[in-house]
């Protein structure tokens, strides 16, 4: 069922989505050849119930910790570890989602860990981030889910990328995952249809290789079926009653360096 | 966090309650090179003018320096022994006519003002305070025999009962001496025998009572208010709300068994509750692990009965029932409780959804509840939370709350009699049997060896029923300055003295 929110609740979303964006902004501090993915867990879990906030993924249908931390061939999921280290060149998709007064703020972002990523990881990063706004920019009242989908999928096969079918976006308010979903493939016209008050995550999965992928024995870690790379963005976006979109989890730094689209 | 894909067709502390006293008649040699000391995170203790509570010769920090009890439990040595008095001896009448208790009064003793204190004092005081202590601990349950109380001796007491009590002479385990004055230090309206007295109660401030000739000088103790700035000597912090501490949890080596817990209260009477089954099923939803692990609650122990893994009671083969959700749903399936669809909620046997309304509670709102919220949903049960009071007791389905137990003689006799009086958010075992085994216990704390299969067998029977459910055991993260020598494995086991030991 599809939860429209008033211009209100939309308001009362800012938060969680701010608190979500800051996060992120702060982990980039973090990054860094050597550091563990735990690490990173507990610099989430800390800094989102210092600012007030709950960590959405922790327990979340049994989900262990408090972020997703996803590296290379990763898609999604991955589970924080003391076992997993960055390393010099890999790539790493932080998943964060916040909850501050019932509301639920989701967004991810990509990160080099050093300086000397390969070529091909960075361009792939640089086309998954392409495809999320490339997908906002088809978000209006009137559009349909599949005009986000269409628009994404063309760019990424274009540049000779695949998109994750298995796992989409969701609709998002009050609980983590509501209807609708949002595939990030598709045709142009079709699926349902975005009306004011639709708040909603877009959040492509972009592959190097095949666009399938399998979980692993853990029951959440979404791996490449190919063990090509994998590179992912994520923003919760809202339509107001004016028709007016409104990106919830953008920080100010992200702004500064959005791509053109 | 993408969503896997699927083919739509259509979440006082009034007084603190603790065994021991301190008492120091000699000392040992002191490590402290302070005048002062500062206490801060210790629960602050109500000072009443008229008179201490019955509980407050079991606080270790404060309650203890200042009014020592007569006797007490030793939870270290598992036996009741003395403290004011030396010895307390039964001589039991043949032919039923009851006993007699006799209780050596130590020497050397003296009250705050200076003055010795004599057996007369002591008859006196039980004379007064017993009758009201009765009432108090054994309201409906147990009938008191008549008694006599005389101070046969300068040292000695005798309480003469015509016929023979249910307890023993350690019912008067823990109650602080104290007795009546006109004018007491910092405007109390009594007076006590221990090595301190108050100066001033807001801010709490005691010094050194001067009674007692020391080889060594006592500090003045300190308990200021935590936002003040003062670097403490002793800073005792036990589990906070969130936000608190959340990586010190780790680093704490002095931790102290409190008497705190976090409890789910179930409703017995009715509701989904009610059903033991479905309780039993509900307890193991608790994510106990996770709730701990989160931070939410440092310093906690995770025990699925309010009795702390140190004590002599706990019973080690009772299950924690740990957060499974595969054979909750199964066994959620095999009661009778299926989803329609794999994502939807349950329903009963006449198709309404089951749905749990739990009163909150300020320890676990928040990421606690969320965490909890989701293990329920994770397996088709909805919950919702509702603030403390919002609602009359009886029409919640449980209630989150802070259980203060008396440790260290955990009885829960008035927590769960059936004939003791109502306690807001506990509902009564009406079982026979387990009314019985409260009682047992009850009775065997006052001898001077208790019985602590009693409370294994209490233990068992709360694990197995889950009357309540205990989310965790609150233990307190105790953390001393340099110029104290503790030993962390004397906070750690419970030692009853282990404040003294601070101190001398």
């Amino acid at each position: 069922m599809i939860v429209l929110k008033t211009d209100a609740e939309i308001d009362a979303m800012r938060a969680a989505g701010a608190l979500s964006a800051e996060i992120l902004d702060k982990v980039e501090d973090l990054i860094k050849p050597g550091i563990t993915t735990l690490d990173i867990d507990v610099f989430v879990h800390e800094y989102t119930i210092r600012n007030g906030g709950i960590p959405a993924p922790l327990n979340y249908r049994g989900f262990p910790k408090s972020v997703c931390t996803s590296i290379n061939e990763v898609v999604c999921h991955g589970i924080p570890s003391s076992k997993v280290k960055l390393k010099e060149g890999d790539i790493i998709n932080v998943d964060v989602t916040s909850i501050i007064d019932g509301y639920f703020g989701d967004t991810s972002r990509m990160y080099f860990v050093g300086s000397n990523i390969l070529p091909v990881a960075r361009k792939l990063t640089e086309v998954a981030r392409s495809c999320l706004f490339r997908g906002i920019k088809q978000v209006k009242p009137g559009a349909r889910v599949g005009d986000i989908g269409h628009a994404i999928q063309s760019y990424a096969e274009k540049q000779g990328f695949s998109v994750v079918r298995e796992f989409v976006g969701h609709g998002i308010g009050r609980t983590f995952h509501e209807d609708p979903q949002i595939a990030h493939y598709g045709q142009p016209g079709k699926g349902t249809k975005l009306v004011e008050g639709m708040v909603f995550t877009i959040e492509p999965m972009v592959n190097q290789g095949h666009w399938k992928t399998k979980v692993l024995k853990d029951g959440w870690t979404a791996i490449t079926i190919d063990g090509g790379l994998s590179a992912q963005w994520e923003h919760t976006l809202a339509i107001k009653s004016t028709g007016e979109v409104v990106i919830l989890t953008e920080s100010a730094k992200e702004i500064s360096t959005r791509p053109v689209v | 966090m993408p969503e896997s894909f699927t083919a739509r067709t259509g979440r006082k502390f009034p007084g603190i309650l603790f065994s021991g006293v301190v008492f120091a008649l000699s000392f040992a040699q002191s490590s402290l090179a302070k005048d002062e000391l500062s206490i801060v995170g210790w629960p602050f203790v109500s000072l009443s003018n008229d008179r201490p509570s019955f509980d407050f010769g079991n606080d270790p920090v404060i309650g203890r320096q200042l009014c020592p009890p007569l006797t007490r439990l030793n939870l270290s040595k598992k036996i009741s022994e003395g403290i004011v008095i030396r010895r307390v001896a039964e001589e039991v009448r043949g032919n039923n006519k009851g006993v007699l208790w006799r209780l050596e009064v130590r020497n050397g003793i003296f009250w705050w003002s200076g003055k010795a204190l004599t057996s007369k004092d002591i008859a006196d005081f039980l004379t007064a305070i017993l009758p009201d202590f009765f009432a108090e601990s054994y309201r409906g349950i147990f009938q008191i025999p008549d008694f006599q109380i005389s101070a046969t001796d300068p040292q000695l007491v005798t309480i003469d009962w015509q016929e023979t009590p249910p307890f023993g002479p350690f019912v008067i385990n823990g109650i602080p001496l104290f007795r009546p004055v006109d004018s007491g230090p910092a405007g109390l309206k009594y007076e006590c025998v221990g090595n301190y007295k108050p100066e001033s109660l807001d801010p709490l401030v005691l010094v050194p009572s001067g009674s007692y000739k020391l080889t060594k000088k006592l500090p003045k103790l300190r308990f200021p208010a935590e936002t003040s700035k003062v670097s403490a000597d002793v800073s005792v912090t036990f589990s906070n709300p969130p936000g608190a501490e959340l990586t010190n949890a780790k680093s704490c080596t002095g931790v102290w068994p409190s008497p705190f817990f976090s409890v789910i209260a179930w409703n017995l009477s009715s509701g989904r509750a009610s059903d033991i089954g479905l309780r039993k099923l509900m307890t193991g939803l608790i994510p106990r692990k996770e709730i701990v692990a989160s931070g939410v609650l440092p310093y906690s122990d995770i025990v699925s009965v309010p009795i702390p893994r140190s004590h002599p009671g706990f019973e080690r083969s009772a299950t924690d029932m740990p957060f499974d959700a595969t054979k909750v749903s199964a066994a959620l399936d095999h009661l009778g409780f299926r989803r329609k669809t794999a994502n939807s909620t349950r329903l009963d046997s006449s198709g309404n959804p089951i749905r749990l309304t739990l009163m909150s509670s300020k320890e676990i709102e928040g990421l606690a509840e969320k965490l909890i919220l989701d293990s329920f949903s994770s397996v088709g049960l909805e919950v919702d939370f509702v603030e403390a009071k919002a609602k009359p007791a009886g029409t919640v389905d449980g209630s989150f709350l802070s259980l203060q137990t008396d440790y260290p003689k955990l009885d829960f006799l008035m927590l769960l009699h059936p004939k003791s009086p109502p306690t807001a958010g506990f509902w009564k075992v009406n079982d026979e049997a387990f009314a019985k085994l409260l009682e047992q216990y009850t009775i065997s704390l006052t001898s001077e060896k208790p019985d602590f299969g009693h409370l294994a067998r209490i233990h068992s029977y709360l694990a197995e029923n889950q009357v309540f459910s205990v989310l965790a055991h609150h233990r307190a993260c105790i953390k001393t300055s340099n110029v104290l020598r503790v030993k962390t494995a004397s906070i750690a086991s419970g030692e009853p003295d282990w404040f003294r030991d601070l101190l001398f």
